[in-house]
């Protein structure tokens, strides 16, 4: 009799300290590998180009990630273009929708350039620069940052002497690109002899 | 005599093939060096070494050796003759882009007026021979122009001399290791020697016979402190790919996505190391070996030439009139590309002129067959990532693995239906690598968005607090008046 109570209270015992230990391992891997934020908006957010312009409606890029998480329409986005929705939907296994932008304001890798003469440092563009990429001081010249800048454009409507254009952004000046195949570009079209055996 | 060892290569490639060689077409006893062209071209920003910038001025008498283009890598390129800049203007360059950019012009004076660097006495250090590359110029030879200098980190453990020179028609590294072996194991011994590295592998492809005997007789002339290791690899297509060779040679294999520096080895073409051979006695690189073959020319030949000389004038150099050839590849048949204008200069890369008539078969739709990832050197499926990038799919292609290819061209020369398959390859890589940098500006982006965020978070919560403490000291106020105020009632 005593010898089955031993079995089952070391049974019981046994089974509580692993139950214990697993316990405090899962929380300690709940606080060690927690995600921050919520992952579905982080991986949303990976999707959308950062241009933090806003023309979604919403102020940045992980604003509409959450709006999106929440339901929104995946399409909103012209500076990603309709690769962004593809990708977007596949992600989230939703229909592919075609862009909701008019052609004209997508795929242009744009950067905002002061003309520094006219600038008369009123920092508007300062204060609507979404990525900080602009730099001056009140009543002193202000310049952008071209490696910083996103195109997004906030900042050329509140210039109060419209000194900021958008020009495309600068390329190294050893920048190439290999033309598409398919034209008769190279005789590199296995035309080499091949041994067999 | 140096300590060496000559061995047969126990490992095989997996895929690749064997093309007709066609190397006896170029194949002479000697090289000769041809007279100076008219005039010389230096493209400044596709000289290698990244976007430069001209260190002269139109008008400038430069002297053989003056630097002309400082890249933003550091590298230096030098006037390789003495003459007079004549010119600074867009001119067309011997590079796949095939565009116009940039260069530098230069007459050639025929003056013996040298402008060279002081020669470098043992024993230096590793940042001395680094300085001393990049003041030099010294860039891969072998044609990918990568500046040897970054390849040179401390704890490097091996040292692999790729002679193996494994495309058709090329003999440009055979020939350099004949007719210059005793700088290639120079320089070789030196750039291990300051880096620490004890042992040096030089791999050839059993086609070399004339090779391995060059290298030996040097070797037992030669006295160093490392071990010389000379591998004899059998002759297949592509065993000369950086990584292919690490593999062959020490069964290391260079992770996907990085170098073999990364994993301990130095890889350099012969060239390089006797260039930098010259460059250690004070000569920066002002010539260079190139082949110049193909049934289209009337004596086909390895000569060795000024950098900067016309295209045209090496062709002129094997009788043969330029304006009887329409296109010329440069860089070989697998790995090269053509260009039809002949007044582009040669560059520190340019290892090779291919002329031939070639008829290029129709593309025709893929069957399936398979062959092109039986050749392929990487284990891809090419098939796979030609539909995913003719389909506008890149991120599928990349999931195949289009970032691994190694632009062999092995899976064109087999397919039966001529699909241009490396060329689309080629294509895919540039849009990666476009699409990586996006993805990188993008981070950063989102990173200052969200800084900015924070900062403008704070600075409220920092305004809401101070109105807080101004309002409690109002309201104190308020009510310490009110107390006076019953008090004296
Ligand atoms: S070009 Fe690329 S895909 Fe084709 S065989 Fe070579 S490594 Fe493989
Ligand atoms: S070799 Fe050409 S036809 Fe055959 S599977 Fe590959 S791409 Fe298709």
């Amino acid at each position: 009799m005593t010898d089955a109570l031993w079995t089952i209270g070391a049974g019981v015992a046994g089974l509580s300290v692993i139950a214990l230990l697993g316990g405090i391992l899962l929380q300690y891997a709940s606080k060690g590998f927690s995600v921050d934020g919520n992952p579905l908006v982080n991986s949303i957010d990976a999707l959308l180009p950062q241009t933090q312009c806003g023309q979604c409606g919403h102020p940045g890029c992980k604003p509409y990630a959450e709006a999106i998480a929440g339901g929104e329409p995946i399409n909103r986005c012209p500076p990603g273009g309709q690769d962004t929705v593809d990708r977007l939907a596949s992600l989230l296994g939703v229909d592919i929708l075609p862009l909701d932008a008019d052609d004209a304001t997508t795929e242009q890798d744009l950067v905002a350039i002061i003309i520094e003469k006219d600038c008369i440092g009123c920092t508007k563009c300062i204060q609507a620069c979404p990525v900080d990429a602009i730099v001056g001081a009140a009543k002193l010249m202000h310049t952008v940052i071209v490696d910083e800048c996103t195109g997004c454009d906030l900042c050329v409507e509140p210039c109060p002497v419209d000194c900021i254009d958008m020009i495309p952004r600068p390329k190294s000046p050893d920048y190439w690109m290999p033309t598409r195949p398919n034209i008769i570009s190279s005789d590199r079209c296995g035309q080499i002899g091949i041994q067999h055996g | 005599m140096a300590d060496y060892q000559i061995r047969r290569c126990e490992r095989q490639l997996e895929g690749g093939i064997h093309p007709e060689t066609q190397k006896a077409l170029s194949t002479t006893d000697s090289c000769i060096f041809v007279g100076d062209p008219k005039r010389l071209v230096f493209p400044i920003h596709f000289s290698g070494g990244g976007p430069g910038e001209a260190l002269v001025a139109v008008a400038d008498i430069v002297s053989q050796g003056t630097p002309i283009i400082k890249c933003q890598s550091g590298i230096t390129h030098v006037a390789s003759r003495a003459g007079k800049v004549i010119d600074i203007i867009d001119h067309e360059i011997a590079h796949p882009a095939a565009t116009k950019s940039a260069s530098i012009i230069i007459e050639p004076s025929g003056l013996e007026d040298q402008n060279y660097l002081d020669p470098l006495v043992w024993p230096f250090d590793a940042d001395t021979l680094r300085n001393r590359a990049i003041e030099a110029g010294i860039l891969g030879l072998g044609g990918a122009g990568f500046p040897s200098f970054k390849k040179w980190s401390e704890g490097m453990q091996t040292l692999i001399i790729n002679g193996a020179e494994c495309q058709p028609y090329l003999t440009t590294d055979d020939t350099l290791m004949r007719i210059d072996t005793h700088s290639m194991i120079r320089g070789a011994s030196m750039l291990s020697q300051s880096l620490d590295i004890k042992t040096i592998i030089i791999g050839i492809e059993d086609n070399k016979p004339e090779v391995l005997e060059a290298i030996e007789s040097a070797l037992k002339e030669s006295c160093s402190d490392c071990f010389f290791d000379v591998v004899l690899l059998d002759t297949k297509y592509p065993s000369g790919s950086e990584r292919h060779l690490v593999w062959l040679t020490l069964g290391i294999e260079v992770p996907t996505g990085s170098h073999a520096v990364e994993s301990g080895v130095i890889v350099h073409n012969p060239g390089t190391l006797a260039a930098l051979s010259r460059a250690i006695d004070g000569k920066p690189i002002t010539d260079r070996i190139v082949t110049l073959t193909g049934e289209a020319l009337a004596a086909p030949q390895n000569i060795v030439v000024p950098i900067g000389a016309p295209i045209s004038h090496l062709i002129e150099a094997t009788d043969t009139n330029p304006e009887s050839l329409t296109s010329i590849t440069i860089g070989g048949p697998m790995m090269g590309y053509s260009v039809t204008n002949f007044t582009a200069g040669i560059t520190k890369t340019t290892n090779c002129l291919l002329a031939r008539e070639v008829d290029i078969p129709p593309e025709s739709p893929c069957i399936r067959c398979g062959a092109c990832a039986t050749v392929c050197p990487v284990r891809l499926q090419p098939q796979q990532m030609v539909f995913a990038l003719k389909g506008g799919s890149l991120d599928r292609a990349i999931h195949e693995g289009l970032t691994d290819c190694i632009e062999c061209a092995a899976c064109n020369a087999v397919c039966p239906s001529h699909i241009p398959l490396a060329e689309w390859f080629r294509l895919g890589r540039f849009e990666a690598r476009d699409k990586a940098n996006d993805q990188r500006l993008a981070a950063k982006a989102r990173e200052r968005f969200e800084a900015r965020n924070m900062r403008l978070k704070r600075i409220s919560l920092e305004k809401e607090a101070k109105r807080a403490v101004r309002q409690a000291k109002t309201a104190d106020a308020l009510e310490k008046a009110r107390k006076a105020r019953k008090e004296s009632a």
